[in-house]
């Protein structure tokens, strides 16, 4: 009976009761995923499909009210008895959560929280669950799987562990797996892996997949059948294959036309140049180091870790030049944010020089860095962590000028004008950050950095909280900003596509390390470095844009570099030398 | 390594409050007075030889010509050897009465703190898990009563409804058994529990929600375990760390609750013991007892701190 579906939502609705009334968070949600199938639900936050999820699941708080049918395999889930039900959550699904760092209880050991489950549905001794434990382990493609159970989730990396999720997940053959945005808090590499490895235990076990993600690219590469979801509401289902046509209900183009286009250079990039070569030396044989707005040489920070020190950034060299935006890219852990920040002196660079506007800033007095760090501010990639929450958003705004008393250049007259820039209504300044959305503190993070009139706007990853509609309406924000401020840039992001929108020129970097730096179009159509070709090849949603040579042209992704640096262990002794491999393009020695 | 840091660190602050504490007695009284009287203060030309003998001998024996330091020292010295002195009042060896009143005090103490902890425990793990719910509210109210009622008068009201009105409990401490000692020490640690319990019981209860809102909770229950497994064996442990903390602190305040409950009750333990000497400025027994609640302070915090690198892997036994 191929034709059955395995699972079935017919009319799904999902009310909260709120102090604020009731709030229907899914609105009669129809879907149905056939044995072995793979069906994705997108949508951005509050379109009610992880709700949904959560509501077959039986996750949801008391205050949810249920409509509408379940049926697994034709049995209406919400008939089920209780040990029904338990034996339905444990054995028939599998679920994978977002966030593998907390997905697994901090205080016991990988083995018992795999085999809890296996123990206590299929009653196995400890011994055998420990077996089973173990191939389990092997088989999501942990390496020293027998080691791997004896240890905690706190020893294992972000990608360990979702693997070891994914692992419990399977541990009771489920015929469904269900994965709410498996890969949203990992690297791009680190998800390519996971998502393969889902399609690998999909096919092996034959399992029927639901995939929910905010990520169309991901779906499109993953799934046969997409749900559309938009505030509760169904958009349309549609097979992946047409996701991407020309006759798709609205929303559906218009979440595609907001996804950042990794094959479209900004047609800027040389135009401005040309309009403004004086500030905006884009042409390389005209760039000339005096010119360089910040300027990098030998930069060390290393932190303390255990009884050693954890090199974060070693010996990194770069120039900033007035105007442009220096996107710095590379996964967690690589040190982008700590090259940004230590220009700042957050933290201070344990050893190397940071010239800005020619003066060496470790060389200045507190008082005197205190001054500089007017010109030089920072947005930050929560938006509403970075706001306090006890201050209005005119008083934030407005502490910078404050602090720094009437030789500010901002009269309130220009705060309000500054805000309405940022897409805040003035009438609203009285109000807290928790009234306002993620775009919206987001905007004010961006408010209250202006304020001080900066000449440099460090970000840090500013949209990776953001929706892809609202990041694509911060991202174009920032480019306005960067014109009417005259800015000068540097925004670090792991996210390839949003870099190649707003960038004029890109800094990979690996391990601590500059692998590559060039123009942007340089990156991102002639990638010299293997760990660059890796990043680029890693992006989701490739595959229908017609895989990495259409956008990188050439040779294909060599896994074997990054292969021997990672069973290396530990970097070389010598920084690899830049080597210039084009007009404005640089890249390391291998 | 780290055990031998903490006991380095532990041997500091016991040392300190015993200066403190050794500072104190000598400057908020003359030992001499407390032991030979008025004749202390008296002009020496005033005194009959014997007098000006005894003064003198008093002095020698308790060497109190020498400077401060030096006294200090070598009580420290005596100390160490587990030689307290002698008692100003009776003469009887410091040493004797500690290890005749102290047995029954830590026997209470600890009494007191497992019947805190049995019944806060589940307590908690069930308003936690019914949060906001009826009994959880109802819980509240007890509680906060609960930490509200001054020792003193739950120890009147207790006396007098279990020991006087109805007769269960004896009224006097028993020490003929074991079991008569437990039976009788009931009423007395149950006073000293009831304000522990409700301050368990709201720590452990507001840690346990916020436990229950993680990840692995949901994690567990999507694998199907029960209830009661994902309560007691996946959100427990991650959440006693406020508790924990709170029980190392709770140990000292636990001497001075002690006092009041065994005077109450007439029970020959430390607390009464100290409760007269500081009465008396008999100086030797109190700082005996000084050292000793001290130490168990010092020793209980050492030994929490080691609890919680059992209790969560991630804390590690350095710095």
């Amino acid at each position: 009976m191929a034709d059955q579906p395995l699972l079935e939502l017919n009319d799904l609705s999902v009310t909260f009761a709120t102090p604020a009334g009731p709030v229907r968070a899914v609105k009669g949600l129809s879907l149905a995923v056939a044995p072995g199938r793979a069906l994705g639900v997108v949508g951005e936050s509050g379109s009610g499909k992880s709700v949904s999820m959560k509501a077959v699941m039986d996750l949801l708080p008391r205050s949810a009210q249920i409509d509408g049918e379940i049926l697994f395999a034709g049995e209406n889930v919400r008939a089920m008895s209780k040990d029904r039900m338990k034996h339905f959550h444990g054995v028939d699904i599998g679920m994978v959560f977002q966030n593998p760092m907390t997905s697994l209880n901090p205080v016991k050991r990988i083995g018992e929280q795999l085999t809890e489950g296996m123990r206590f549905h299929q009653g196995l001794s400890k011994t055998a669950a420990n077996a089973r434990a173990v191939e389990l382990l092997d088989l999501v493609r942990l390496p020293k799987p027998d080691e791997r159970i004896r240890q905690y989730p706190h020893e294992l990396s972000g990608g360990m562990r979702q693997r070891v999720v994914i692992a419990m997940a399977l541990a009771n053959d489920p015929k469904l797996l269900i994965a709410d945005e498996p890969t949203t808090a990992l690297d791009v590499t680190v998800q390519r892996e996971i998502l393969d490895l889902l399609d690998t235990l999909r096919e092996e076990l034959n399992m029927a997949m639901i995939l929910i993600t905010h990520d169309l690219g991901v779906v499109s590469d993953r799934t046969d059948e997409v749900v559309v979801m938009f505030r509760g509401d169904t958009m349309e289902t549609v097979e992946t294959s047409q996701l991407f046509d020309d006759d798709r209900h609205s929303y559906t183009v218009s979440l595609r036309d907001a996804m950042p286009d990794i094959t479209q250079s900004r047609d800027d990039n040389l135009e401005v140049a040309a309009e403004d070569a004086g500030r905006h030396a884009d042409i390389p044989h005209l760039r000339d180091p005096e010119k360089a707005i910040i300027r990098v040489e030998n930069l060390v920070v290393d932190y303390p870790a255990g009884r050693g020190v954890f090199r974060a950034v070693d010996r990194v060299s770069f120039d900033v030049y007035p105007g442009e935006t220096l996107g710095i890219v590379g996964e967690s852990g690589c040190g982008k944010s700590t090259t940004a920040k230590s220009i700042i002196r957050m933290p201070p660079p344990t050893s190397g020089r940071i010239w800005y506007e020619g003066t060496d800033l470790s060389s200045l007095s507190a008082e005197e860095l205190r001054r500089k760090r007017a010109d030089l501010q920072m947005i930050f990639q929560d938006p509403i962590s970075s706001l306090n929450p006890r201050r209005s958003v005119w008083d934030i705004v407005r502490e910078g000028v404050e602090i720094w008393g009437t030789s500010g250049v901002w009269s309130d007259a220009r705060l309000v004008e500054l805000l309405e820039q940022v897409g805040i209504d003035p009438k609203y300044r009285d109000r807290k950050p928790f009234e306002f959305s993620g775009g919206q503190c987001q905007r004010i993070s961006i408010a209250r950095a202006l304020a001080l009139d900066p000449k440099v706007l460090i970000s840090d990853e500013p949209v990776s909280a953001l929706d892809v509609s609202v990041q694509a309406q911060i991202l174009e924000l920032l480019d306005e900003l960067k014109e009417q401020h005259a800015l000068t840039m540097l925004f670090i992001s792991h996210d390839l596509a949003v870099v190649r929108n707003i960038a004029n020129r890109v800094m990979v970097m690996y391990f601590g390390r500059v692998v590559e730096l060039g123009s942007t179009d340089a990156i991102f159509e002639n990638a010299q470095h293997p760990y660059t070709r890796h990043l680029l090849s890693a992006v989701p949603g490739l595959e229908a844009l017609g895989g990495l040579d259409s956008i990188a042209g050439g040779a294909s992704s060599d896994g074997s570099w990054l292969d021997s640096e990672r069973s290396a262990g530990q970097r070389s002794e010598e920084v690899p030398a830049l080597v210039q491999c084009g007009p404005d393009h640089w890249v390391a020695e291998q | 390594m780290y055990i031998i840091k903490r006991l380095s660190q532990m041997l500091l602050v016991v040392l300190a409050v015993t200066f403190l504490a050794f500072a104190a007695m000598n400057l908020l009284g003359d030992p001499l007075t407390n032991l030979l009287g008025p004749i202390a203060e008296a002009d020496p030309a005033d005194l009959t030889d014997d007098q000006r003998e005894d003064l003198i001998e008093a002095r020698e024996t308790y060497y109190l010509d020498d400077p401060f330091l030096v006294r200090y020292g070598r009580w420290l010295g005596d100390m160490v050897t587990g030689d307290f002195g002698r008692s100003f009042k009776n003469n009887v060896e410091v040493r004797t009465e500690i290890a005749n009143r102290l047995p029954v005090t830590l026997f209470l103490m600890v009494y007191a703190q497992l019947l805190a902890i049995v019944i806060a425990i589940p307590w908690a793990v069930y308003t936690a898990s019914r949060a906001y719910r009826l009994g959880d509210k109802a819980s509240t109210i007890v509680s906060f009563g609960m930490l509200g009622i001054p020792v003193f008068a739950l120890v009147v009201l207790l006396f007098w409804a279990f020991a006087v009105r109805w007769q269960i409990f004896p009224t006097r401490f028993d020490d003929s058994d074991l079991g008569s000692r437990v039976w009788s020490l009931f009423l007395p640690a149950v006073a000293l529990a009831t304000p522990l319990i409700a301050t368990y019981q709201r720590l452990l209860r507001t840690d346990l929600i916020s436990t229950l809102q993680e990840d692995f909770i949901a994690v567990a229950r999507a694998k199907g375990m029960s209830n009661r497994h994902v309560l007691f064996r996946h959100a427990l442990r991650p959440s006693l760390f406020s508790m924990l903390t709170v029980f190392g602190i709770n140990t000292g305040a636990l001497i001075g609750g002690s006092i009041v409950v065994e005077q109450y009750f007439g029970i020959p333990g430390i607390g009464r013991a100290v409760i007269e000497a500081i009465i008396r400025d008999d100086f030797p027994v109190v700082l005996a007892v000084v050292v000793i609640v001290s130490v168990m302070f010092v020793v209980i915090n050492v030994l929490v701190d080691i609890l919680y690198s059992y209790l969560d892997p991630r804390v590690k036994l350095d710095a």
